[in-house]
């Protein structure tokens, strides 16, 4: 592994180092079957962002995108960039280099080209003669066709314009969704945010479209490092989604974002009543039997089990295009929750069985518990020398006692500050340039 | 009138005093007119008999004064019979006479001129002051600097209306005391809080307040009191200000240090910190938050860093010593965290956790450790029949069911009491004020709609002293 895992800082700074990493091998990815599951653009960005960062993957990823832009995109500038890449990578292999097939990109470059005088013709016309649906349907396969030849930024805009020309609620959804898809892409969450509850507040949306808006919030929450609304959504997310949302995420997704993210934010009982007893999840949670497990483990409290298999799944993950960056910080708080959870019966614990139990030895142990017991996340203390965890008797009186005089004096300097200050003010001692 | 005849010799002067009445008015009306006319020479003038035998330092307080103003300022004064006479008078005098309060005037002048009994006030005030930095200025000849401060705490006390009235003494008493080091004698002043600005009374304009408490707060750092003067520079900093003084800048400086010093990180101004400040202090105090942004991290290594690449402007602005304090004051911080955190710890695995490097680190540990029991900071034993040496922490043995605590509660309820005493005072007089009184006047007949005098009421109390109104019914509920 390339990445520091003592470290514990924050999201945002991880973001920039993860950037760089390079992934081992992972255990249990087979490519061909993870990238049925998705098709259009994030199947493309998915496989770049494999290639990009696991060696052992590499040229087969990019063989597999290059072969995907070229079959259901028009996006030539990608599919140079992509064979240069997978170029450069052969050469270092002193393998054959990769035919870029030069013919289909000229071809590609003019019908593009002409496609986009086509369109804007059109919809120049349809302006002239004022019909309001034909203008939307103008906007709309520019945009399409923008999105298809990997401009995101002119997509968005003539997606966006299609708003003024919707009529009915259908129209309304049908640009929020196209909204949403480019958003993500380009990686604009707020955007994804807002065009959420706009096409939330329309009403009768079919239950796949709703399916579709909650994993598309819960993408953007997922995004912004709030690990809990974004479970709570993903657990909300029905069904219906199935494989009709595979332009963004597969239901395999699903089931691996929010049962992560519900195992790092929720507590036990939330666990058990939001997850467990979540019959909608339990038909995401049979395509990903390991997660199914792992919640299932964590529940019963087989922390030695829950952490293998987190170990085993990790460099899966860390391929993910959503969820690599969260990782880290996922699997720290799942690893503190069990930690607190493990203690949590207990008055004192004997440190050796801890360990034993989460895998571990025990001066790590002991280090790991320091910082949760200085984050007050457990109340105890550690008995170094005996190797024993205590439960810390909280004396309440005392407390009382202590908090009631620091109260005391604290009121006793505000309040004589204060009367200084008003004093001051109603003299008028203001610092003052001239008023010496 | 014989009163605007100027007295030729000091035996006419001599003559108009004791002709004179005593009593305020008469001082005011013919004396002081007179005495300010007069060139400082005329004082040093010779005369058969000592005048000051022939004054008396009560009755003739400001007369007196002018005499003894005049001589200090002479070339070679006798300084041995000169402090003699200073010490004597700022014994004896008449602080009505010296201060020329208001409410003790009759009516009559009041109503004369009262334009000129502040600016006759004015001058008295300068005089004394005057007299008193004379006088340190005599005793540092003397070589003996030190005779000066009681004199000098009993004449503010006695000057002062009340012991909350901050007057322009008392910055000037406390840099002599800062220069001469020494501190205990700022005390009996220092631990009476300063809430009674009155400007008319006392002559003091915003830098006395400045420096007053920037002063009391380096006193308070001499002293080892970090707590008050926390309290005191903060004073300082939050002061109403349209724009920033140096001196508010200079204690921010030591704001920060020693708040990184109690509670390892900077602690948060008040809300009401004027703007100017504390971009002001952003602009000029980097190095500072620097170092507290290093401090807060608790790495050892990062804040030596940081106190080396800062050293140059600490020295500069002569807080190096204050800053190495605090670079202590996180290994004190750090051992009280681990009392927190564990019940049994070894001397090595401290020294280690806490950061301390070198061969002899368990040793420092164990002192710091043997400090901070002594200082009652952390409760704990170390026992040496293990190897290393084992340390025991334990929770702190004061129960709070002694008699002490009860003392000490009861010390607390009184002064708290004393301190809403003021607040209902103050309350009291905004109720009672002219612009209070209108404002309400209109709300209720102005006929506004919505109720402009109720929020604006709430937005007055918001401002001014409600909030302690809550915490009172918390502390003694």
């Amino acid at each position: 592994m390339s990445i520091n895992l003592e470290d514990g800082i924050a999201a945002n700074a991880k973001r920039k180092r993860t950037l760089e990493v390079y992934v081992e091998p992972p255990n249990n990815l087979d490519l061909d079957t993870y990238i049925a599951n998705y098709k259009g653009h994030t199947k493309v960005d998915r496989l770049l962002f494999i290639a990009k960062r696991c060696p052992a993957l590499q040229i087969e990823a990019y063989k597999l995108a290059l072969q995907e832009i070229q079959t259901s995109t028009l996006d030539h500038n990608k599919y140079i960039a992509a064979a240069t890449k997978l170029n450069e990578a052969l050469s270092a292999q002193g393998r054959p280099l990769f035919q870029i097939d030069s013919a289909w990109v000229d071809s590609t470059q003019k019908r593009a080209k002409s496609t986009v005088e086509r369109l804007e013709a059109e919809l120049k016309n349809y302006k002239n003669n004022l019909i309001k649906e034909s203008i939307r349907m103008g906007h709309n396969e520019l945009g399409d066709h923008h999105y298809n030849c990997g401009s995101l930024t002119n997509a968005l805009k003539c997606y966006s314009r299609t708003r003024d020309y919707c009529t009915t609620a259908k129209h309304i959804i049908e640009m929020c969704l196209n909204v949403i898809k480019v958003s993500i892409e380009l990686g604009n969450y707020s955007h994804v945010h807002s065009y959420v509850i706009k096409a939330e507040s329309t009403p009768d949306i079919p239950p796949v479209v709703q399916a579709q808006l909650k994993v598309a919030a819960a993408l953007a929450h997922l995004d912004s490092s709030k690990y809990k609304v974004a479970a709570r959504l993903f657990l909300e997310t029905g069904f219906d989604l199935s494989n009709n949302y595979s332009e963004v995420i597969s239901p395999n997704d699903v089931a691996v974002y929010g049962g992560l993210c519900a195992l790092a934010s929720f507590d036990r009982a939330e666990l058990k009543s939001k997850v467990i007893d979540n019959t909608e999840f339990k038909q995401f949670l049979e395509l990903e039997p390991h997660i199914r497990e792992l919640i299932h483990g964590f529940y019963h409290s087989k922390y030695a089990l829950v952490l293998d298999i987190l170990e085993k799944w990790k460099n899966d993950y860390l391929l993910d295009l959503h969820l690599h960056n969260h990782l880290e910080t996922l699997y720290d708080n799942i690893r503190k929750k069990a930690l607190i959870q493990y203690f949590s019966p207990f008055l004192t614990v004997d440190l050796n069985k801890m360990a034993q139990s989460f895998c571990t030895e025990v001066p790590k142990l002991e280090r790991e518990l320091a910082k949760l017991i200085t984050e007050n996340q457990i109340q105890a203390r550690i008995d170094s020398h005996n190797k024993i965890l205590c439960a810390k008797q909280q004396d309440q009186r005392s407390g009382i006692f202590q908090n009631s005089l620091k109260m005391g004096e604290e009121y006793e300097k505000n309040t004589s500050a204060m009367l200084l200050r008003m004093n001051l003010l109603k003299q008028n001692l203001v610092v003052n340039k001239d008023s010496k | 009138m014989p009163s605007q005849q100027l007295p030729n010799t000091i035996e006419d002067l001599l003559n108009l005093v004791s002709s004179t009445e005593t009593s305020l008015d008469q001082v005011t009306k013919q004396l002081l007119p007179i005495l300010r006319q007069l060139p400082n020479s005329f004082f040093t003038g010779e005369h058969t008999r000592d005048p000051l035998d022939l004054l008396n330092a009560t009755r003739n307080s400001l007369v007196y004064a002018y005499f003894l103003d005049a001589r200090c300022r002479v070339d070679r004064p006798d300084v041995p019979r000169l402090l003699g006479r200073i010490f004597e008078f700022l014994d004896k005098f008449d602080q009505q006479q010296m201060q020329l309060a208001p409410e003790k005037c009759t009516l009559s002048i009041r109503m004369v001129d009262s334009i000129t009994i502040t600016k006759i006030l004015k001058k008295i005030l300068i005089t004394v002051l005057a007299t008193v930095q004379d006088l340190s200025k005599l005793a540092t000849q003397y070589g003996n600097s030190i005779i000066i401060f009681k004199p000098l705490a009993n004449t503010i006390i006695k000057f002062a209306p009340s012991r909350n009235h901050l007057t322009n003494l008392h910055q000037f008493f406390l840099k002599e005391c800062l220069l001469s080091k020494v501190y205990t004698q700022a005390l009996p002043i220092l631990d009476q809080d300063i809430t009674e600005i009155e400007p008319q009374l006392t002559g003091i304009n915003y830098l006395d307040h400045l420096l007053y408490h920037y002063y009391g707060g380096m006193v308070y750092i001499g002293l080892k009191n970090y707590d008050r003067a926390l309290y005191f520079f903060r004073l300082v900093i939050s002061a109403p200000a349209a724009v920033t003084s140096a001196v508010q800048l200079e204690a921010y400086k030591k704001y920060a240090l020693v708040s990184l010093y109690l509670y390892g990180k900077i602690v948060s101004l008040p809300k009401y910190t004027s703007g100017v400040v504390i971009r002001a202090v952003k602009n000029y105090c980097q190095p500072y938050q620097d170092f507290a942004a290093a401090f807060e991290s608790l790495n050892v290594k990062r804040v030596r860093n940081e106190l080396q690449k800062c050293a140059d402007v600490f020295k500069r602005d002569k807080n190096l010593g204050l800053a190495k304090q605090s670079m202590e004051a996180i290994f004190r911080q750090k051992i009280q965290q681990l009392t927190q955190t564990y019940l049994t710890l070894s001397l090595a695995d401290i020294a280690d956790t806490v950061g301390l490097e070198g061969p002899n680190a368990s040793l420092i540990a164990e002192d710091y450790i043997l400090r901070m029991i002594e200082t009652r900071e952390i409760f704990a034993t170390i026992s040496h029949s293990h190897q290393n040496g084992m340390v025991s922490f334990h929770d702190n043995p004061d129960r709070y069911n002694t008699s002490l605590t009860i003392t000490k509660i009861e010390a607390h309820i009184a002064q708290a009491a004393a301190v809403n005493q003021r607040v209902l005072k103050t309350d009291h007089l905004i109720a009672c004020s002219k612009e209070y009184l209108s404002k309400q006047h209109l709300a209720l007949s102005g006929g506004m709609p919505g109720g402009l005098g109720l929020t604006d009421e709430a937005d007055f109390y918001g401002s001014g002293n409600c909030e302690p109104f809550i915490d009172e019914g918390r502390f003694y509920g």
